[in-house]
């Protein structure tokens, strides 16, 4: 386990490493002078379909999903703990832990309905509450 | 903690020292760790890019009978060159920084956009045990967790150009990871409680019924969560060329643009792969090569994407967004409720022929009961 | 609960994919809804109606044809309607059959365009403009034979037509009508009844009947909201109460019945074409045009005709003072005055639905600006 993590945190680094390889690439050529590089005012300005641009873009922009963003936080701490249970659940043999008997299996899903309930009442809840309309 | 390649290669296991039992027994067999490694990460990097060329080459062909044109046929046999001309092309193009920039947050961006997708690469299983990390044991939850990084890297890029077109295409990427990594979660769940692993292997091992037809319902679900995932028709909203013209990379030009390329067809044969993966069976396959087999589930799952795309228009924001929370979401609690039950009664091994037509019989039942229910029509007027 | 947000100010248009021209919008934007937006015209303006008054009325003709370079034949159609009018000058039965079929074909040529960039604006990129792209260039190519022009035709003259039909052209035009319903049949079943396009369309950038009236919209945007006017039937010019035809029309003026409305009027325009074509067998051979002095001087004083053209009513005002060259030449141009109600048909919606009702009004910036 903790040695595959390894392995990946070094690929992490290849990961990184390349993509700046590939955009370090262009650098090299434009100070060799292949590819071109002459700014200009109009050139470096905002695009805004032609226009001078006018007014900020770094607004407060109002994003209509603020109570989805918030009910999407609590929903994706439920599936964290729900991806363990499901691992557990079929209850196949992978030789290191006790497998569960169809009377654990049953207990388990209801503690999950019941953890899951939870959840969901103040989903529907926020349903009710017309959270989940765009205003 | 782990601090130095050194600790992490005297901490390895002797299975990753010795050659492994290696199906196609011998060439691929690498006894070292670092050249087992250094093969691998080259050799996924190579795979990104030939098949990223692969899937533009292919995209290009395969829409354009549909719209009544010939494709790319000049570079090369069939036009097979052509991705290549493109990214000669994009190199060798000016690269332009708008003034009013973010210029750290706009070079950063196209960068943090490709890292996640060779990232994931590193446990998608091609072949029986082989790959850089073969059988990584909670695969499935790396690969959700790597994926939503995609999105800040589109958010940055978004922020960082200060435009209004890409702040908006940015604000919308947002708006679609929070609202389709619920279901897709859910969906890969139900894949989980019958196979019980998150091993990608294991659940490639478990599969002698593709989980397609097993759990239809899941598949369906998954496979709209990687359409909006993808950005692609009908959820390419935050690159919607007739409204907000390219959205999130409006302000970039050259290899910088080519990274988001990249990251895009990236994100497309992960998706694909990862489709092809927990529903199609994976490698698995008659007669040909399990390398073959993958590929070829692979295109077959962009081939359906693009076939998507030719012929469906966009959806609206707020659509996209009830659709998510209203219709996907509930269903697909539903559905890992029924799975739960299912894998009860049947003790455990729920991979059973059995279950096939029962599963397709629930799945249409809940698919259409549910969407008797739900109304996408009309839209929001708000008071002005 | 509200969160304080700031409105933002975007610049759509003149340089963007879907504003059909260079038509720019300034937008305020509340997050993604429209809150305001503010027309701005004139990057296309030609100064058309004063050059016209330079020029004499024939000479007038090739400016008609870039006046709504979608349509051309209706353009041509309505001005020498006009000076005809102005003139009193009569026009011969087989001229009068022939400007019936070349408008009505153009009519499907625009209905055509219109739907297609319509559902290119709603996001299905290439197929469904394709489609009709495919069947518009076989028009086009019918165009060519006739007059050798694919484009800006100038092929309908004060008093005719420029030159008799080749006799080539009735079994191609035949031809393309018998292989046309199949392709209108196939356009249909790919997109008529998805699920999302409806979810798009039905409900948005609506305009109630008396709305429309009052902003004077007229064509498909008119009768997609119901109100039953058709210029070709209810001011009936030229020779169109011979033909049977429906008049479409649409329900609740949102963007789904108009482009139901257009769809339909292409079945409609192909019926009329059909009829138009079995009546011009049984006519005699003779002239297509009467002889007009070059130099045309109609009497003083002034004329409106309106012609019911693809995108609405085409009026021309024009004023002769007897000289040779129109005094006064003023155009009506439809989609001008349906893109006045744009504003009331997408505040309180989101961007894509501005994109999605620009696109559905049907407009040729050529025609806007002049």
């Amino acid at each position: 386990m903790l040695e595959n993590l390894g392995t990946l945190g070094l690929f992490l680094a290849v990961a990184i490493i390349f993509p700046l390889l590939l955009i370090g690439l262009p650098l090299i050529l434009r100070y060799s002078g292949v590819i071109p590089q002459n700014p200009s005012e109009a050139k470096q300005d905002t695009y805004e379909c032609g226009m001078k641009p006018f007014k900020e873009a770094w607004t407060q922009f109002n994003f209509h999903y603020y109570t989805f963003a918030i009910l999407f936080v609590v929903l994706d701490v439920m599936s964290v703990f729900i991806f363990p249970w499901a691992a557990r659940f079929a209850g196949i043999d992978k030789g290191d832990v006790q497998v569960w008997e169809r009377g654990d299996q049953i207990w388990a899903l209801v503690a999950v309905i019941v953890f899951v309930v939870i959840l969901l009442i103040g989903f529907l809840y926020a349903w009710k509450k017309k959270a989940l309309e765009w205003k | 903690m782990i601090t130095t390649p050194q600790e992490i290669i005297t901490r390895m296991p002797a299975s990753v020292w010795q050659p492994f039992d290696d199906p196609l027994d011998s060439g691929w067999a690498v006894d070292n760790f670092w050249a087992h490694w250094g093969l691998f990460s080259v050799g996924i990097i190579g795979f990104v890019l030939l098949v990223v060329m692969g899937f533009i080459w292919f995209e290009r062909r395969f829409i354009s009978p549909m719209q009544l044109r010939i494709g790319p046929n000049r570079c090369g046999p069939f036009g097979l060159l052509q991705p290549v001309a493109d990214a000669v092309k994009v190199m060798l193009k000016e690269d332009i920084v708008p003034n009013l920039a973010d210029k750290v947050v706009h070079f950063i961006a196209p960068i943090a956009i490709f890292v996640p997708v060779l990232l994931m690469f590193a446990v998608i299983p091609v072949h029986e045990g082989v790959g850089l990390i073969p059988d990584l044991n909670v695969g499935i939850l790396f690969v959700i967790a790597v994926g939503s990084i995609e999105t800040i890297a589109v958010f940055m890029a978004g922020w960082g150009s200060n435009n209004k077109y890409s702040i908006l295409g940015a604000m919308r990427s947002v708006a679609m990871m929070v609202s389709y990594e619920m279901p897709m979660a859910f969906a890969v769940v139900a894949v989980v409680l019958v196979t019980g692993t998150l091993s990608l292997q294991g659940i490639v091992q478990a599969q002698t019924i593709p989980f397609a037809l097993l759990l239809p319902m899941a598949f369906i679900l998954y496979f709209i969560g990687a359409l909006a995932e993808l950005q692609r028709t009908p959820f390419d909203l935050l690159e919607a060329e007739s409204e907000i013209i390219a959205g999130y990379h409006i302000e970039y030009s050259g290899m910088k643009f080519a990274m988001f390329y990249l990251g895009e067809y990236g994100g497309a044969i992960i998706q694909s792969a990862l489709i092809t993966t927990l529903f199609l069976a994976g490698w698995k396959g008659p007669f040909l090569p399990p390398f073959l087999w993958f590929m070829i589930k692979l295109f077959a799952v962009f081939g359906m994407i693009v076939w998507i795309r030719a012929t469906w228009p966009r959806v609206r924001i707020d659509q996209l967004m009830s659709f998510a929370w209203k219709y996907m979401l509930p269903l697909s609690i539903v559905n890992l409720l029924i799975v739960a039950l299912e894998v009860i009664w049947f003790e455990g091994d729920a991979v059973t022929w059995w279950l096939v037509p029962i599963n397709i019989v629930i799945c249409g039942a809940l698919l259409t009961g549910w969407a008797t229910f739900f109304k996408l029509r009309g839209g929001p007027q708000v008071e002005s | 609960m509200t969160i304080k947000t700031e409105l933002m100010a975007l610049n759509i248009g003149p340089h963007h994919p879907s504003t059909h021209g260079v038509f720019r919008m300034r937008v305020t934007l509340d997050g993604e809804v429209v809150k305001d937006i503010e027309p701005v015209f004139g990057y296309l303006y030609r100064g058309l109606e004063k050059l016209a008054e330079g020029r004499t009325y024939t000479q007038n003709i090739p400016l008609t044809d870039r006046l709504d370079y979608v349509s051309s034949m209706s353009c041509n159609y309505g001005y020498c309607l006009a000076v005809e009018k102005l003139a009193s000058i009569q026009v011969p039965e087989r001229a009068n059959y022939i400007r019936i079929i070349v408008c009505e074909l153009q009519r499907m040529i625009n209905h055509m365009i219109a739907v297609g960039f319509f559902i290119n604006d709603l996001g299905a990129f290439g197929t469904p403009i394709m489609y009709m792209w495919r069947e518009r260039d076989k028009l086009l190519d019918l165009f060519e034979m006739l007059c050798g022009q694919r484009f800006l035709y100038n092929y309908i003259r004060i008093g005719g037509v420029s030159h008799d039909i080749p006799p080539e052209f009735i079994p191609a035009v035949n031809k393309f009508l018998d292989d046309y319903i199949g392709y209108h049949k196939e356009m249909e079943a790919l997109l008529k009844e998805n699920e999302i396009l409806k979810a798009r369309t039905i409900g948005t950038g609506v305009i109630s009947a008396d709305r429309a009236i009052n902003t004077s919209m007229s064509g498909p945007c008119l009768r997609a909201t119901g109100v039953d006017w058709d210029l070709r039937r209810d001011k009936s010019y030229s020779i169109y109460d011979r033909f049977k035809f429906d008049v479409i029309i649409g329900e609740n003026g949102d963007n789904y019945d108009r482009y139901r409305v257009r769809m339909g009027e292409l079945i409609e325009s192909h019926s009329i074409v059909r009829q138009a074509l079995e009546q011009l067998e049984d006519l005699q051979p003779g002239p297509v045009r009467t002889e007009t002095p070059n130099l045309l001087r109609p009497p003083k004083g002034d004329v409106y005709v309106a012609t019911e053209a693809p995108k609405g009513e085409l009026g021309f005002y024009i004023v002769s003072n007897g000289s040779i060259a129109p005094y006064r030449w003023h155009v009506r141009s439809p989609d001008f005055i349906n893109l006045t109600a744009l504003r009331e048909m997408v505040i309180g919606g989101m961007i894509a639905d501005l994109i999605a009702t620009f696109g559905s009004i049907d407009i040729c910036l050529a025609s806007v600006d002049r």
